[in-house]
């Protein structure tokens, strides 16, 4: 469990007029809601929360000017995807006594065996959620994929996960695929299409006199 | 052969406007590497095709790639020399909406920097500003 420090002022004014002029200053507005209280409002520092957002943390101690310390989850942030910064966050607070349900960050750890053999790792999952206290929290889980040969699939099922941490939602889906490149698969399908286009073109130049042949015959017949 | 679709309800459409930014398909959604758009614009089907052999070739069979946008709109022209009216022109090609903010391109499988010089490979066949995107 890593537990990353932000420091968060309240605010009184909302809106999204004011949550430009606050971006405009370096700083991010959020919310922090959980354990059926009523939504407080916030803003923070912008270079302390990219700082923290860098890194797998988890667990978030946010403090309070007035004193007060809260322990919350990273729910949801938002970004502008052109400009590439940190528009809001939504922290959720949590009981660190009571078991929480979490989104972990999956990593693969090894070179898989079917690498060598011309295969792609496709990795279709890359945040697991799991139920767990927060004392138990993963930073992040790593899968060992060096075993994995071509056709290999690890479901969420198969992932070790550490003690006390349970996997949510269905068991059966695929978190690594060890499957061939889709690209060979194109190439050698556009190398296909170029030879059945290039003998459609032999073919259709060898019939284009045929036919004209044809139509001539058919012309002089009418005469 | 083409990227254009197998059938169409109508044969030719309005032009239509390019107004906002993208609301879906804006971040990367399957690989870890992506080309995301920073203009609006028309692609052409064969600045899509020409971008994704740039990448193919230069991932040389390694790695994954996933095209994200696809040319689902007919664009019409007027012949040389012809007067206005008399119907609207023929169809000449066909064009993915692109706006600002959309992936257009998602690589998997391959190193970053292999990934960032086969991405710039295929910036260079569009006609609108890119900029790469990692996970």
């Amino acid at each position: 469990m890593l537990i990353g420090k932000l420091n968060i002022m309240e605010r009184t004014e909302v809106g999204s007029s004011h949550s430009k002029r606050l971006r405009r200053e370096g700083k991010v507005p959020a919310v922090v809601y959980g354990l059926h209280k009523t939504p407080r409002y916030f803003y923070l520092e912008s270079k302390e929360l990219d700082k923290v957002l860098s890194k797998d943390v988890n667990i978030i101690a946010l403090k309070h000017s007035a004193g007060e310390e809260i322990n919350a989850l990273i729910k949801d942030v938002q970004y502008n995807y052109l400009a590439g910064h940190t528009t809001h966050v939504d922290f959720q607070e949590i009981n660190m006594n009571e078991a929480i349900v979490a989104k972990v960050a999956v990593h693969s750890h090894g070179t898989p065996i079917g690498l060598a053999q011309g295969g792609v790792l496709d990795q279709y999952i890359h945040e697991m959620e799991v139920s767990c206290f927060p004392k138990d929290l993963p930073e992040a889980i790593t899968v060992n994929v060096g075993k994995m040969g071509l056709g290999d699939i690890i479901h969420i099922g198969e992932v070790a996960l550490p003690d006390g941490v349970k996997a949510v939602g269905d068991e059966a889906l695929p978190v690594f695929h060890m499957g061939l490149p889709k690209v060979k698969v194109e190439v050698a399908a556009e190398a296909s299409t170029e030879g059945a286009a290039g003998a459609s073109a032999e073919g259709a130049a060898a019939a284009a006199p045929a036919k004209e042949g044809g139509k001539e015959a058919k012309e002089k017949k009418k005469e | 052969m083409a990227l254009m679709p197998k059938r169409t309800k109508y044969r030719k459409v309005q032009r239509g406007n390019m107004g906002g930014l993208a609301q879906t398909n804006n971040k990367l959604d399957f690989g870890d590497f992506g080309l995301l758009a920073l203009d609006r614009g028309w692609v052409r089907n064969n600045e899509i095709e020409a971008a994704r052999v740039a990448i193919t070739r230069y991932l040389n069979r390694r790695g994954r790639v996933w095209i994200r946008v696809f040319p689902d709109k007919p664009y019409t022209c007027k012949p040389l020399e012809v007067r206005m009216g008399k119907g609207k022109g023929n169809v000449e090609g066909w064009v993915a909406v692109v706006l600002p903010g959309r992936v257009l391109f998602e690589i998997s499988g391959c190193t970053e920097q292999t990934a960032r010089e086969a991405l710039c490979r295929a910036a260079a066949k569009l006609s609108i500003k890119t900029k790469l995107l990692s996970r």
